[in-house]
């Protein structure tokens, strides 16, 4: 297995590698950071200024050179590149930002796995009822609302709240309060406070695909001819719903969370920015916004890594949960 | 199994219900076209004055800032922006501060006595300090403050300095203190009558701290220096607490020997995204918000219970400009056509006017209505007045034909489609390039409208036929003459005439007043004839703050609200 393991990383070095050599041209056909950055003035910029920002960030060089500096210092030095923001450190950013974002998704992804399975498992052992039909009708809204809608929606329900209990229990923006009250306690609730909601509608999103994909893969599971089998021996049904089904019908969910992580770290852009999160996220569309090259293409290096890893880890669970599979 | 079906059932039920209540709370009354509310009634009539009261000392606030703090020197730059300069306001010093009604007055809190222009030839300059005035380590504000100020920004001492404009400091030949550094004496090399935009000042021996500022290397080491949160302040309020990307605390000034200040803390949240800052107002986790506002932005303000509101008509201007470097649209006559059918008003009305009913086709390309100066130059020329038969005729009378709804050239020729450039995502500028493609058909005047995700590249490539954005206007017009000047760094549709450079340059050196702005308008209204700029109208700038407080008021210049921070307080009988 570690064999395996060393040989998937080894492979993704170059996927890497690519990846970032196509983010890096396509950057080239977004316009000139410096003329973005300066664009509109008044009174205009002057000539030396613009100089010493296209020096700064290299745009003085030959696009190949660029890249290659690039290249050669991060793998070197692990330097990231000069930010179009001359005091911001994109490594460091990037390590910050990070855990925001992780912080975020470990919560969205538990809570959204519990609902998942629960409503999945509920509405295969009750194909057909009424509440598969409320599990089902709840799964597709979700599916089919925009992220950043359910996020509008929860913060509306969270302002009604707070007006009518006269409360302040949910926050509408940040990780957490400028300020807090002195005390453990208090600092807890507000941490709790500003986390709720973007934990619930990041989850919701996510819950409803992985809900649909518990459902079939127990409804598979519930008429195999193991479980038919178990339950012919006489097993007492929590027995054969538990022990034997639900544990090969969580191999899928396995590997679809998994790589859930990864797709997470860029679904959360819209979360992070109705709660406005300081994450991965709003890093990115920031980093977009004022062509700050260097950071979409850290920002990608990071990202890719959880996928491989995220990949990775999702192969590696799978052949520990299916006896079947082992890797060389 | 039973009960947890049962209990998710009523989950269910739950999120059911509040998805009800919650859509039936999204809409907010207030269709009326109110411009402000009774905390900012006088707002209209006394820009300077309205919202003004006694306060009670203490009390804490908190401000939206849209964007976040890249540095915070604001000379920088990179640190010349808005939001950086709303904290700079309370801990740097100006000579003249821009008021609300774009007019400028000297800052009566640390200097003794109003600058003035002691010699025309060659220029010279006198500011007097308060000998009150100090730093908050109780260093004087001094002349060394301003020398420092001078040679950070003049493009020649500090060479590796990245200033946001060098504009008046490089024609600076010397600055001198006397009466124990007090009195400052400035002498410039040639007349620059946008003087009083002149001078930010910011601690000499703090930046001293760093090397010595008589070199190259100590001045910018002091300029790197002062873009890191600032443990100095010469204003009412010092930055006691930076969280990047966040917030940025400030707190009383000890030391501060100006009009006293009661609030004990301002922060200042940082809401990058407008839309959030009005559930985040609604839950009082703030409670002023600046910005430049939509309708259902000024709706939503509406609705909520004790919160007040104004907007306010800035020096930031929206406009159409013509390329002159297009074959087709080189030709004077087609631009005047184009312009002549142009129907402002109805971009007005559909657009803007929805939520603020004061705006209004703006006839100057220098001078903002209410400034003096201001002298209308467009609606003589007859454009923007949807006059399709006036356009016609100056058509046909150039040679044209209108044959359908094609336009023909010249030389016999259909006249192709011109490309109108807006910048994407910005619906006011979508519907306005929208309607003018409308009232351009009517003369035969094909419009393909692009967006553009790259306002900047495509003004300064000039990548564009037409476009549609806007300038941020200040008091000094100066400035503005890199925008009309053959040749001049922000005359991207490459507009050229002699006789307006001439006027331009006359006009930009001289420090006669009321002659400047005479020569400045007699330009104008050579430009406005000539059809490359259609002005369209003054963007508002839109304030709301709970009605707890008091003092706090719209100032739409780029100075921003936090102009006279330091009168900010609660209201004393609140």
């Amino acid at each position: 297995m570690l064999a395996y393991t060393i040989r998937r990383i080894l492979v993704a070095i170059p996927v890497l590698l690519v990846a970032s050599m196509i983010v890096f041209t396509l950057t080239l056909f977004t316009g000139d950071p410096v003329e973005e950055k300066y664009a509109g003035r008044n009174p205009p910029v002057p000539q030396q200024t613009i100089n010493l920002e296209r020096e700064r960030l290299g745009l003085d060089k030959p696009v190949v050179v660029q890249y290659v500096t690039w290249l050669k210092n991060l793998v070197t030095k692990g330097d990231f590149g000069p930010s179009i923001e001359s005091t911001r450190d994109i490594g460091g950013e990037l390590g910050k930002r990070i855990f925001v974002t992780l912080r975020l998704i470990f919560f969205a992804i538990v809570l959204a796995l519990v609902l998942a399975i629960i409503s999945g498992v509920l509405s295969a052992t009750r194909q057909y009822s009424k509440l598969d039909y409320t599990f089902t009708f709840l799964g597709f809204i979700f599916l089919a609302m925009p992220a950043f809608w359910v996020a509008v929606l929860l913060k509306q329900g969270a302002l009604q709240y707070n007006e009518a209990t006269g409360t302040r229990t949910f926050f509408t923006i940040g990780e957490r309060s400028v300020e807090t009250e002195p005390g453990l306690f208090n600092a807890f609730a507000d941490i709790f406070g500003h986390m709720i909601l973007p934990t619930i509608s990041l989850a919701l999103i996510t819950y409803a695909a992985w809900s649909r994909f518990q459902r079939s893969s127990m409804l598979e599971v519930l008429n195999s001819d193991y479980v038919r089998l178990a339950r012919a021996k006489g097993l007492s049904p929590r027995k054969v719903l538990v022990r034997h089904a639900l544990r090969t019908a969580l191999i899928p969910m396995t590997t679809v969370s998994a790589l859930g992580i990864a797709q997470l770290i860029g679904g959360a852009v819209i979360t992070e920015t109705v709660f406005q999160w300081n994450g991965m996220g709003s890093y990115l569309i920031t980093s977009i916004a004022t062509r700050d090259r260097y950071a979409v293409m850290g920002w990608l290096l990071v990202a890719g890594i959880f996928i491989v890893v995220g990949n990775l880890v999702a192969d590696l669970l799978y052949g520990i949960l299916d006896p079947r599979i082992r890797y060389e | 199994m039973r009960t947890r079906s049962k209990r998710l059932g009523g989950l269910v039920a739950i999120a059911a219900a509040s998805v009800l209540v919650i859509s039936a709370c999204g809409t907010s009354g207030g269709g009326d076209k109110q411009q402000s509310s009774p905390g900012f009634a006088a707002c209209e009539e006394k820009p300077n004055e309205c919202n003004n009261g006694p306060t009670k000392p203490g009390g804490s606030i908190v401000v939206a800032l849209e964007k976040p703090i890249p540095n915070f020197n604001v000379l920088d730059s990179e640190g010349n922006v808005f939001e950086a300069g709303q904290i700079m306001n309370a801990t740097t010093l100006t000579p003249f501060t821009n008021q609300p009604d774009n007019s400028v007055k000297w800052n009566k809190n640390w200097l003794a006595e109003e600058p003035k222009l002691l010699s025309t030839t060659p220029q010279t300059v006198q500011y007097k300090i308060r000998n009150e005035a100090v730093w908050d380590d109780g260093t004087p504000v001094s002349a060394k403050d301003f020398q420092w100020n001078w040679k950070s920004l003049n493009g020649k001492d500090c060479p590796k300095c990245t200033p946001a404009s060098t504009s008046g400091y490089e024609l600076i030949t010397a600055v001198e203190g006397s009466d124990n550094d007090k009195t400052v004496t400035v002498k410039f090399d040639k007349p620059y009558p946008d003087w009083k935009g002149l001078f930010q000042l910011f601690p000499a021996h703090k930046g001293a701290q760093q090397g010595d500022i008589n070199t190259p290397e100590g001045l910018e080491k002091a300029w790197e220096y002062f873009k890191a949160k600032p443990d100095w302040t010469g204003g009412p309020y010092k930055v006691s607490e930076y969280q990047q990307d966040v917030s940025v605390t400030l707190v009383p000034n000890p030391k501060w020997y100006g009009t006293k200040t009661s609030l004990d803390k301002i922060t200042f949240r940082i809401i990058t995204d407008q839309a959030q800052q009005l559930p985040a107002m609604q839950n009082k986790e703030i409670q002023v918000m600046v910005s430049q506002p939509n309708k259902d932005m000024v709706d939503k303000v509406k609705g909520m219970a004790g919160v007040n509101f104004n907007l306010s008509k800035g020096p930031t201007w929206e406009h159409i400009d013509i390329n002159t470097k297009n074959t087709y649209l080189a030709d004077v006559a087609l631009r005047q056509a184009i312009f002549t059918a142009t129907n402002r008003q109805e971009i007005i009305d559909k657009t803007v006017g929805s939520y603020f009913p004061s705006a209004a086709p703006l006839n100057n390309h220098i001078f903002m209505p209410g400034a003096p100066g201001y002298k209308d130059v467009i609606t003589s020329t007859g454009q923007g007045k949807a006059d399709v038969e006036a356009a016609k005729k100056i058509l046909t009378t150039a040679g044209y034909k209108i044959e359908g709804d094609k336009l023909i050239g010249k030389d016999g020729q259909p006249v192709p489609a011109f490309r109108f450039r807006y910048t994407a995502g910005n619906q006011g500028r979508q519907q306005s390039a929208e309607l003018f493609q409308a009232q351009m058909k009517k003369i035969g005047v094909e419009i393909k409208i692009e967006p553009t995700t790259s306002l900047g590249g495509t003004t300064s490539s000039g990548d564009y036929d037409i476009i549609i954005f806007a300038w941020v206007g200040t008091p000094y017009v100066g400035d503005s003459v890199s925008i009309w000047s053959t040749g001049g760094g922000q005359n991207y549709g490459k507009y050229s005439n002699t006789q307006v450079d001439a006027l331009m340059k006359e006009a930009s050196q001289t420090l006669d007043e009321t002659k400047m702005r005479e020569l400045f308008n007699q330009a104008d209204e050579i430009m406005a004839k000539e059809a490359y700029v259609l002005p369209l109208y003054q963007k508002p700038v839109f304030l709301a703050v709970y009605g707890d407080y008091i003092n706090i008021r719209n100032n739409p210049t780029n100075v921003g609200p936090t102009y006279n921070i330091e009168e900010w307080g609660l209201k004393a009988d609140s």
